[in-house]
């Protein structure tokens, strides 16, 4: 990581999207204290916890999987934050069994977790952590493991208990969809730096930089601007108007999907595959060009902020 | 050598293979403890007595070696067990290098003996140590530096035991770490756990087995060996399986049933042990299995 | 320094210390008795010897009975991890690759030497050896150091079994192999770290053994550790030192020659 600065307003819910490697995962852990900073410093609260530790921090990092304890009953390891903090064994079982009932697993509270599926666990996990009312709740792509119908379902279940429960939240994820889902605002990562920070809808339809465009605009992120999917369209090769007015980029069609009776078409081009429409109909493997009006395209602004880091 | 014998049931394969080894066992150990038992319990002339046992109970002496023994065996054991245990918390990393394994292995390679020449060596009170602490002034005379080799207490013997064990703890528990999860540790710790906390609810589960194991193996064996405390002891009072074994060397054979009465008892102590851990970590393992998700 | 030392967290700190710890305790005895065998008149409080000399070693080397004892040492010491590599290897397989009636019963008869006294064991058998006239005898001995050895050694091979699976052997099966062609194709081969380390704690173990030797061997049968303990009382220092090194060389000579023969088996094997 490197020059990395922000900051969360209380309650939020902050996205962070990236790709493999780019080192959202150490800024979670770095943020809950199980890496060490080299440089810089952590506020919670206007109080310094750089120098805690994990467990002193009032932080919990939620895991890519869920690692229930596997010889603890899901009672019993939602309990296991507040027993470390010595709340009573009566106050104990009832927030437990209160977050239990919001996760919708209370009838499940004495079984083992090699007995649920892996949604489940993941609803686990967050009653583990939400039962502690941390300050700050890190989630690690907590949803990548599961497949894609459950984790719609989660995405939007784990957004409303966080709202209800005035978490804040940091969440990291490599799918656009689900970083556009799941945050009030939206940072793009890239090699250890934010390069966007900004309201998801904002960020995906107007990407600062070429490289933002390529993370998570919803579009084509071409070296001269970004054109986003409304504004694209796939017409026949031979089609091809003489108006200098547009611009395009060749593709090939990979698959055709019916959505809402209107036939849609995967166009594969040399970075990628966007799902756009046609005036006409294409078929499996034509080749074709993405045309968009040139005035359609965005600059990239390449904003920065006061520590000349982009916005 | 063209397959024939695969015609063999997998019944007659088993009794094949074992056969061998379960002879040899029952024969030395088998027939061994019978004999031992029944010598035990009759005279040089051939009769049927408790006389030797009798006589050992009532004998303070016989009580001195056995309580030297078994606080020899349990010190020694629960020494190695806590020394190995933090060395391979500490180190097990380094041991999956295959070079800093190969140093764990050198006092296993060391008859006892000569381990407890090595401690004679360093900690007698004309030893290294002492010299050391003389040299750099901490000592005035040899006569000070506390007696820690062929002395009742048995400390000598202890630390030759701890010496030569640890690195055995150290092979067994290593595994165990191996297969942990050390992922669930940040779990504990973000969840607000301390690293005590990590310890008891990730590691001790899985190391409970293994300990118990390790400690009835170590108690057992210390309590029936020969060969440190007979470089190391001292005559009164001696540990048990010294005085049994000059009773068997005693001039006539009349003081072998008291040889034999002397070391059955920690033959039955160890075998008692055993089998009431084998019930603990039954009902342990099978908590843990009920509740493991791989 | 300070930074260096925040650079270094507790937990390395730790860890350093107990290398270090590690390294006195398990290096620097043996430096120590090597340097003592050579010493002439090292005496408390010094911390270093007065000359060097190999006295010691002379003397060592020319005791006829010493060497007499060397070789039935390596006699009795021979047999034993031979007979255990026989015995272990199919107990080992059986235990590890099928389930049957009764195996917890065989399990723990095959475990009991560790609990019960190796002593008390020696000593039930000493009569029935004499009268079976293999009291006294190399055979005796070799058989009574079976004790402390077989239940370690169907440990080790056990685990070694359990390591390479049962899988291995039904697939070779399948594909036609005879029952010896699997065990030395397949087998031996995955199994040789686990018969090393066999070799290994036998030997070492036999090597060790004092009471079980004096006691079926009668003072006929004299091992390493017999002419020991009398040299232990004499009070020539350096002696000791330098017979305490043998000991400890002794099992390094063995993988040695346990290296070199695995290579010349392998590769008999490997022509077959």
């Amino acid at each position: 990581m490197q020059n990395l600065s922000f900051h969360l307003e209380e309650g939020e819910h902050f996205t962070v999207v990236g790709p493999s490697g780019c080192g959202k995962s150490t800024l979670l852990r770095c943020l809950a204290g199980l890496e060490n900073l080299d440089e810089g410093d952590i506020y919670l609260r206007e109080k310094s916890i750089v120098r805690l530790k994990p467990e002193n921090r009032s932080v919990v990092l939620m895991f890519q999987d869920s690692l229930l304890f596997p010889h603890l009953t899901v009672l019993e390891n939602v309990t296991y934050g507040l027993k470390r903090k010595k709340v009573s064994k009566t106050e104990r079982m009832s927030q437990a069994e209160r977050m239990l009932k919001k996760v919708k697993l209370f009838k499940w509270k004495d079984a083992f977790p090699h007995e649920l599926s892996g949604g489940q666990k993941q609803r686990v996990s967050l009653a583990r952590a939400l039962v502690l009312k941390p300050d700050l709740l890190l989630l690690d792509e907590p949803f990548s493991s599961l497949d894609a119908t459950l984790r719609e379902s989660l995405r939007g279940e784990v957004k409303d208990l966080l709202r209800e429960e005035g978490i804040t939240s940091l969440f990291i994820t490599h799918d656009r969809d689900e970083a556009i889902e799941m945050g009030d605002r939206l940072a793009v990562m890239l090699e250890g730096r934010f390069i966007q920070i900004g309201l998801p809808y904002d960020v995906v339809t107007n990407p600062s930089s070429m490289e933002s465009a390529k993370i998570i605009g919803e579009g084509l992120a071409l070296e001269e601007g970004f054109i986003p999917l409304s504004k694209l369209k796939a017409i026949p090769v031979q089609d091809k108007p003489s108006n200098q007015d547009f611009t395009f980029v060749s593709g090939k069609v990979s698959a055709v999907t019916v959505k809402n009776n209107i036939e849609c078409y995967r166009i594969s081009w040399e970075q990628g595959s966007v799902l756009v429409m046609s005036d006409g109909r294409l078929v499996a493997g034509q080749e074709v060009l993405l045309s968009a009006k040139r005035e359609e395209m965005k600059k990239y602004s390449h904003k920065k902020d006061q520590w000349g880091l982009a916005q | 050598m063209n397959g024939r014998i695969g015609l063999l049931s997998n019944n007659w394969k088993i009794s094949l293979y074992l056969l061998p080894a379960i002879a040899i066992t029952l024969l030395l150990v088998g027939y061994g403890t019978w004999s031992a038992v029944a010598q035990s319990f009759q005279t040089i002339d051939g009769e049927w007595t408790i006389a030797a046992y009798a006589e050992l109970f009532s004998s303070d002496a016989f009580f001195h070696s056995l309580k030297l023994t078994f606080r020899v065996a349990i010190l020694s054991t629960l020494l190695s067990l806590v020394i190995g245990l933090v060395m391979t918390r500490l180190l097990y990393q380094l041991f999956k290098d295959s070079t800093w394994k190969l140093l764990v292995w050198i006092p296993m390679l060391i008859p006892h003996f000569v381990a407890g020449y090595l401690v004679f060596l360093f900690l007698s009170q004309s030893g290294l140590l002492s010299s050391l602490l003389y040299q750099i002034g901490a000592l005035e005379n040899r006569a000070n530096f506390p007696v820690l080799v062929q002395e009742e207490f048995g400390i000598g013997i202890i630390l030759t035991y701890v010496w030569k064990e640890v690195p055995f703890v150290i092979l067994m528990l290593l595994p165990v770490y191996y297969e942990i999860d050390h992922r669930y540790s940040e779990v504990v710790r973000t969840l607000g756990g301390s690293n005590w906390d990590a310890f008891r609810t990730v590691e001790l589960p899985w190391l409970l087995p293994v300990l118990i194991e390790t400690s009835v193996i170590l108690v057992a064996f210390v309590a029936s060996a020969f060969e440190i405390p007979y470089l190391l002891g001292v005559t009164r009072p001696e540990m048990l399986p010294v005085r049994a074994y000059e009773w068997f060397y005693n001039g006539d054979w009349s003081k072998r049933p008291l040889a034999f009465s002397a070391m059955i008892l920690p033959g039955v102590i160890a075998l008692l042990l055993a089998t009431l851990s084998i019930g603990a970590v039954q009902k342990h393992r099978l908590r843990m299995i009920k509740g493991r998700s791989r | 320094m300070r930074l260096f030392l925040k650079g270094l967290g507790k937990r390395e700190l730790a860890t350093s210390f107990m290398l270090i710890l590690f390294i006195i305790l398990f290096i620097l005895p043996f430096i120590t008795i090597g340097l003592k065998s050579v010493s002439v008149g090292w005496r408390w409080p010094a911390l270093l010897p007065n000359g060097l000399s190999l006295d010691a070693w002379r003397s060592i080397m020319k005791d006829p009975k010493l060497i007499e004892s060397l070789v039935t040492t390596f006699k009795v010491a021979f047999l034993v991890v031979l007979l255990n590599i026989l015995l272990a290897i199919p107990a080992a397989r059986a235990l590890s690759h099928y389930t049957f009636k009764g195996k917890s019963i065989i399990e723990g008869l095959l475990l009991s030497p560790i609990l019960i006294p190796g002593i008390l064991l020696a000593m039930g058998l000493q009569f029935t050896m004499i009268q079976f006239g293999i009291a006294d005898k190399m055979i005796g001995v070799v058989f009574v150091h079976l004790i402390p050895t077989l239940p370690y050694a169907i440990r080790v091979m056990r685990a070694g079994y359990e390591r390479m699976g049962s899988s291995l052997y039904e697939q070779a099966s399948v594909l036609g192999a005879g029952l010896f062609t699997r065990f030395f194709t397949i087998a031996l081969p995955l199994l040789l770290p686990s018969i090393r380390s066999l070799m290994l704690l036998t030997f070492v173990i036999s090597l060790g053994q004092y009471a079980l030797t004096a006691i079926i061997g009668g003072g006929t049968v004299i091992t390493l550790p017999m002419l020991y303990y009398p040299y232990f009382s004499s009070s020539n220092d350096a002696v000791i030192a330098g017979f305490s090194i043998l000991f400890a060389l002794l099992p390094l000579l063995f993988i040695g020659f346990v290296e070199v023969m695995m290579r010349l088996v392998i590769r008999a094997v490997n022509r077959v």
